[in-house]
């Protein structure tokens, strides 16, 4: 039937038009090898269809494979990652497009591509991408309603309303489906590797992280706190890495907080009834790590929390990700107990001019708080000058910075101070993550960026457990309380090596306004598309559905989108009758002849009215004048002048009306 | 794989049955509901194998917005049923008077769907036993399709099962009915020349040979305008250059009886293929002639319902 139908013209163009934007997105991050011969492949089509050159062979075929092939073996080796496996798909997707020849091969070519566009939402899910993908989507199945659409009108757009039309009835649907399916756990496990970049603070940590960081106006994560609790913007600490290995050089985290063994199990977490709350949703970073203000807790198992209060991913993080804290605002320490080793570790050599400061302040009997507030002092009082632009400081990194050039930002200030703290016996750690945040354009979250990238200390005291110190506050106050902008202003370093970000024009109200609504929008989509999963739907419909469990959920979304299917159905039904309705006087004859056939006097087809009339009169002789009085205005309704007809109707039902009841009466009385 | 055939055609004749229930014959079909079936093309099946690829990645890598398109392609499967339905739902179908043919011709069925919404319905096919599935788009009130198929005998050919059927919009499921109308196509026997015998009965001083051999323009008169096409005599207007017709009036003609046992054929259906020539014959020439069916007389006539009644005598005729 349809089968063997040659795709060409207007369906082929279609066709070839869904396969270049379905591979564009995915070509622009594939090697230009691979663009390269999905383009040929797309040419070589093109030349079939001008009739420049034949379908290929068998032979060419093959040879074309194994070039393939090869293509793909010298880009890729053994190496086994997402990308390769898409890489994988669009050249087999590419080689099916020579193949293509009939139109019932459309089909599998339309699914290959409406699948590979899928993928791409594994990479990007931002506002445009998204709207860029389903595009690509409604394209390809477009090209399949060409194949079944009316051919007679409509030039290269045929059929673009049927479709809009049949596109707006599956946006309800697809919204109830969306919001009610229950969110589960993946079926088994997968390793997302993009590819991308690791971007945000690093596991191995040097001064100059932060300083590169800080010109980074991306964004790291958003945070919305529950009703009221949003706490003062010196409490604003954002926990992400424990850092207390040092050699010298480079800060490390010690390899037992790295690990997710350490999970805060039920007996150490207090019960979170009535805790504030807040939402994280944070920017893919490629790492295991999430952000927390300390002494907060997680209901989910992904992320969990460790025993030190850090937020730990069971995968490196390839797309935003939206979790849920509890957390205690009124206790400021951290109660788990110091680490012997790893938190008094000290390089064997370096530093010691610090550890002669420390021991000088030991041997005088000062220690604990006192030697703490000694080193805050020390901070406050010397000559330090908060600056992104320290100098080189080649020989010892501790001694010239706290005795000779007294100049840097928040990494060397901490690096300094634990390095004093754990020269006197103190137990101390320096703690990275970010500090500060910028409040939405309506104030419900706030934004933290990359420049918010902070250090600071955490020490130890039997009588306070771990609490949080920050030199830098010490050294630039409007560094914690304003926020790194106002503290490199008279150096003007504040981004200083990106030439476009929006937010260094924040001196233009509009420009302002425009960022942080754009942010709005996104943070929206997030919050709401992206990362919706078991606990935004919770969230959403615990008012609604008493108890959100995958039970209720089914349920509803069947009695939603089932009541939508039925509602269409209907529709269907009640347009397909519109416009068949019988004038009254046709029905009532209708309704007669049913009756007489349900008497075996069915009318012959063909047979006319009178006819028809006359042997019903015969079968029944008492019906007979009642018949023939019908028949008479029946005729004079339907056959005199067309012009009328309606008003002569009207005037004749009721005398109709009556004759039909006088003859189904005399029927039913009657028995031939 | 005789056992396969007696299971495929035990199988045919149930389903024959069923169709035969759930459709009676009837001047004409209302799709909806009742008599519009709709199932999943293999290239729906495809498609919705891919839909469950997309979602068990969308579960997996735990992303929502392959999620999202999977439950959009899903709906889009949906919805494609419904609209798969509604494209049938509504239409009425009927049939038109057919004409007769020749055994060996074409005989053509002409259905008429209607569509009172006349919102226009796209790419239904329509096919009817062997005859040829015809695409075609309802785009005003009313759409009319004609059907061919092949004629082998006489006799009266009734269009059959008509499936109807379309894969619009997205050829990913396909909605179909079965309907049977009263339609026939009476089917003459084929006009083959035969040998004539003794003419039985009625006067038979002319006879269609001689008919045939008229050579000058004797019987002959002017064409004017009112003539029938099929009088024009055209071997004179090949040698004359002018227009003339078979005078119907001619004096001196007399009527012809043709009898089916005046032919010397031995099978009945030669014997009425030869009487089917003759008629077509003698009503070419024009003259009158009657025919002579063992029981059934036609009385002397011409013109073309005298001709279709001759030859529906033949074609409805039994041993």
């Amino acid at each position: 039937m349809t089968d063997k139908v040659l795709l060409q013209g207007q369906k082929l163009y279609w066709m070839l038009g869904a396969f270049a934007v379905s591979l564009l997105p995915h070509l622009v991050a594939l090697p230009g090898s691979i663009a390269l011969l999905v383009g040929a492949m797309l040419l070589y089509r093109l030349m079939i269809q001008w009739g420049k050159v034949p379908f290929p062979g068998k032979v060419l075929k093959a040879v074309m494979v194994l070039m393939s092939a090869a293509l793909f073996f010298l880009e890729y080796r053994y190496l086994y990652t997402i990308e390769t496996a898409v890489s994988f798909f669009v050249i087999f997707t590419a080689l099916k497009l020579i193949e293509v020849r009939f139109e019932r091969d459309c089909y599998l070519l339309i699914c290959l591509l409406i699948y590979l566009n899928a993928t791409k939402f594994l990479f990007e899910q931002g506002i445009l991408w998204t709207m860029g993908q389903s595009g690509a989507i409604l394209i390809c199945l477009f090209a399949l309603l060409q194949l079944n659409v009316a051919s007679t009108s409509g030039g290269a757009f045929r059929g673009i309303a049927q479709f809009f039309r049949l596109m707006l009835i599956c946006v309800p649907l697809v919204l109830v489906v969306f919001v009610f399916f229950p969110r589960f756990g993946p079926l088994w496990q997968f390793n997302l590797d993009t590819g991308k970049p690791q971007t945000g603070i690093t596991d191995a940590f040097s001064p100059g992280d932060i300083a590169e960081l800080s010109q980074s106006s991306a964004r790291a994560f958003r945070v919305a706190f529950s009703a009221g609790s949003l706490p003062d913007r010196s409490q604003w600490y954002w926990r992400g890495l424990i850092f207390d290995e040092f050699d010298g050089r480079l800060w490390r985290q010690s390899w037992h907080l790295g690990s997710t063994a350490l999970r805060l199990d039920g007996s150490q977490m207090p019960s979170l009834d009535g805790l504030p709350f807040y939402t994280v949703m944070i920017e893919p970073t490629q790492q295991r790590w999430g952000f927390a203000l300390a002494n907060s807790y997680a209901t989910s198992a992904d992320p969990s929390v460790s025993r030190d209060g850090l937020i730990r991913f069971q995968n490196p993080l390839d797309q935003p990700r939206q979790y849920r804290l509890f957390w205690q605002p009124e206790v400021p320490e951290v109660r788990a107990s110091p680490h012997n080793v790893s938190d008094l570790q000290l390089p064997p050599r370096g530093g010691e001019m610090a550890r002669q400061w420390a021991q000088e302040r030991v041997a005088r009997g000062i220690k604990g708080m006192d030697y703490i507030k000694d080193v805050m002092a020390f901070f406050a009082s010397e000559s330090f000058f908060y600056t992104l632009r320290p100098p080189r400081m080649p020989r010892d990194v501790i001694d010239e910075f706290l005795f000779e050039q007294q100049r840097g930002f928040c990494s060397h200030y901490a690096g300094g101070m634990v390095f004093l703290l754990r020269a006197a016996g103190i137990p101390a750690r320096l703690v990275g993550g970010y500090q500060g945040g910028e409040p939405s354009a309506d104030g419900s979250y706030l934004i933290v960026h990359q420049y918010d990238a902070h250090a600071w200390v955490e020490a130890w005291l039997p009588e306070t457990g771990w609490r949080r110190y920050d030199p830098t506050a010490e050294v630039a106050p409007s560094r914690i309380l304003d926020g790194l902008e106002r503290a490199v202003q008279s150096e003007g370093s504040f981004l200083e090596n990106t030439l476009f970000a929006a937010r260094k024009f924040d001196g233009f109200a509009a420009v302002r306004w425009l960022r942080l609504t754009l942010d709005e929008i996104n943070y929206g989509w997030q919050r709401w598309v992206v990362g919706y999963n078991s606990e935004t739907q919770t969230d959403l419909l615990k008012d609604y559905l008493g108890e959100v469990s995958a039970k209720n959920l089914a349920f509803a979304m069947l009695v939603l989108g089932g009541g939508m299917v039925a509602g269409m159905i209907l529709a269907a039904l009640w347009l397909g009758r519109q416009g068949k309705t019988l004038s009254p006087s046709l029905r009532l004859f209708l309704r007669l002849e049913r009756q007489l056939a349900k008497r075996g006097l069915g009318r012959e087809p063909g047979e006319t009215l009178r006819a028809f009339v006359g042997r019903a009169a015969a079968a029944y002789p008492g019906a007979s004048e009642a018949l023939t009085q019908f028949l008479k205005r029946l005729e004079f309704v339907h056959y005199a002048a067309v012009k009328d007809r309606p008003l002569r109707e009207k005037q004749e039902m009721p005398a109709l009306r009556k004759q039909v009841r006088e003859v189904l009466r005399s029927i039913a009385a009657e028995r031939p | 794989m005789l056992i396969v055939d007696a299971i495929k055609g035990r199988f045919d004749a149930a389903f024959a049955r069923w169709i035969e229930r759930r459709s009676p014959v009837a001047a004409s079909v209302r799709l909806g509901l009742g008599n519009i079936y709709v199932f999943p093309t293999l290239h729906g099946l495809v498609f919705g194998a891919m839909v469950l690829i997309t979602f068990v990645t969308g579960v997996n890598y735990q992303n929502s917005l392959v999620l999202l398109t999977s439950f959009f392609l899903a709906v889009v499967f949906i919805v494609s049923i419904l609209a798969a339905f509604a494209n049938l739902s509504g239409l009425i179908i009927s049939a038109r008077d057919s004409e007769d043919c020749f055994s060996g011709d074409m005989a053509v069925f002409h259905l008429v769907f209607s569509d009172a919404q006349g919102a226009g319905r796209h790419r239904i096919f329509a096919q009817c036993h062997q005859a040829e599935a015809r695409g075609f788009d309802c785009v005003g009130k009313e759409t009319q399709l004609s059907l061919a198929r092949q004629t082998h005998r006489r006799g009266r050919l009734p269009m059959g099962r008509v499936c109807i059927d379309t894969r619009y919009p997205l050829g990913l499921v396909r909605a179909w009915s079965w309907i049977q109308l009263h339609a026939e196509v009476v089917v003459y026997p084929r006009p083959v020349q035969g040998e004539r015998m003794a003419i039985a009965g009625g006067d038979d001083s002319d006879s269609p040979g001689q008919a045939r051999g008229e050579g000058d323009v004797a019987g002959l008169r002017e064409f004017a305008q009112g003539d029938s096409i099929r009088r024009i005599s055209w071997k004179h207007f090949a040698s004359k250059g002018a227009l003339y017709v078979k005078d119907r009036e001619n004096p001196g003609e007399s009527e012809t009886w043709l009898s089916l046992d005046a032919y010397a054929a031995n099978s009945l259906e030669l014997r009425l293929a030869n009487l089917c020539y003759d008629i077509v014959q003698m009503d070419q020439s024009g003259r009158p002639f009657g025919v002579l069916l063992h029981s059934k007389v036609l009385a002397p006539g011409t013109g073309d319902a005298h001709r279709k009644q001759a030859l529906r005598a033949l074609a409805d005729y039994q041993g």
